[in-house]
């Protein structure tokens, strides 16, 4: 890059900001005085400055009303029911864990207290108790499935 | 009027911080102060880009909605920044859309008005110059133009890096070569 590019750059960073020769470093005002051809590249920058000033006009008055009516719309639209969502993520999620828990490679001692309260669960509800490593993935694989149907089933309500 | 004067006076002395903080925790009054605060320069930047008032007017109000839907997704930057960023990305969008449907008839116009159709002995100089810039404005890249447009409007290059998520010296690098193009044309134009 010649000297006269790097100046260049250093006195475009200052005009493309709307900036003055005024405000150009002094190394760049003393460069300026000796070259005729930065002096030419100042003057087409201002002048390009110029040319591409033009007036804007205000927005719309009624602007912030049109938005928040807009934002307002959409809250009115938006599905009944997003905890049956959140729910079947929370449900799925738990039985899963859960299923994953009664296979005997994964049990540890963190789950005891969980297994607990779920071994009294079952005999509530009573569920069987002896059920094998397979059955309890596919268990979990069909809640999954049941659950993404309910998530779209929600999603296809907005 | 008096509401938007009750608007105006009940967001001075919060930071825009502050005000979509309170939008996040669900008082859409505050995304309403947020947005009579930026409005004017938002509407600025998406008419740069469009020149039509009510597109520009339409698109602001998209990116504005588009700002309280994942106004959650917020990093914590400059606020302004960030709906600035928006604003960019929508007008960019949208002109993407509009060039894929008038493409042909479109650009045979430009091409031709600029390298043809130009007689600078019979027209008025000051106006055929702004139109030879405009025109090339819109044949740089998105990423020139947008450096361009909010240069133009006063943005500082910190606030120019963070709404189009450039480094700083993107910014100066981008805006430089922009604006040496438009310079060359306008030697051109003039030879």
């Amino acid at each position: 890059m010649t000297d006269c590019e790097q100046f260049q750059e250093a006195m475009d960073d200052v005009l493309a900001q709307g900036g003055t020769p005024d405000e150009f470093s002094p190394q760049c005002r003393t460069h300026l005085h000796d070259c005729s051809e930065c002096r030419d590249f100042v003057e087409e920058s201002l002048e390009l400055n110029r040319l591409m000033e033009e007036p804007v006009p205000f927005p719309p008055e009624d602007m912030v009303e049109q938005v928040m009516a807009r934002i307002e719309a959409d809250q009115l639209s938006e599905p009944r029911l997003p905890w049956a969502e959140r729910f079947a993520w929370a449900a799925s999620g738990a039985v899963a864990m859960y299923c994953v828990e009664r296979i005997p490679q994964y049990s540890s001692s963190m789950w005891t207290t969980m297994e607990s309260v779920l071994t009294q669960s079952e005999s509530l509800l009573k569920v069987p108790l002896a059920m094998s490593p397979s059955f309890l993935v596919l268990m979990a694989l069909s809640l999954l499935l049941v659950q993404t149907a309910l998530i779209y089933r929600t999603r296809a309500l907005v | 009027m008096r509401k938007a004067f009750s608007i105006i006076s009940e967001a001075d002395g919060q930071s825009d911080h502050q005000l979509l903080a309170r939008s996040q925790g669900g008082e859409k009054q505050a995304f309403g102060l947020l947005v009579k605060r930026h409005q004017n320069r938002l509407f600025a930047v998406a008419y740069r880009f469009m020149k039509d008032r009510d597109l520009a007017s339409e698109l602001v109000q998209e990116a504005l909605f588009r700002a309280y839907k994942k106004q959650d997704t917020h990093s914590g930057g400059s606020v302004k920044a960030w709906l600035t960023r928006i604003t960019v990305n929508t007008c960019l969008n949208e002109i993407r859309k509009r060039k894929r449907l008038v493409f042909s008839e479109d650009s045979m116009d430009r091409w031709l008005s600029t390298d043809q159709k130009t007689d600078p002995a019979h027209k008025a100089q000051a106006g055929e110059l702004r139109e030879v810039v405009k025109s090339q404005v819109e044949k740089l890249s998105a990423r020139r133009q947008s450096v361009l447009a909010l240069s133009a409007l006063g943005y500082s290059y910190d606030e120019m890096s963070e709404a189009l998520e450039l480094s700083v010296s993107q910014v100066k690098s981008e805006l430089f070569r922009a604006r040496k193009k438009l310079r060359e044309t306008l030697k051109e134009y003039r030879s």
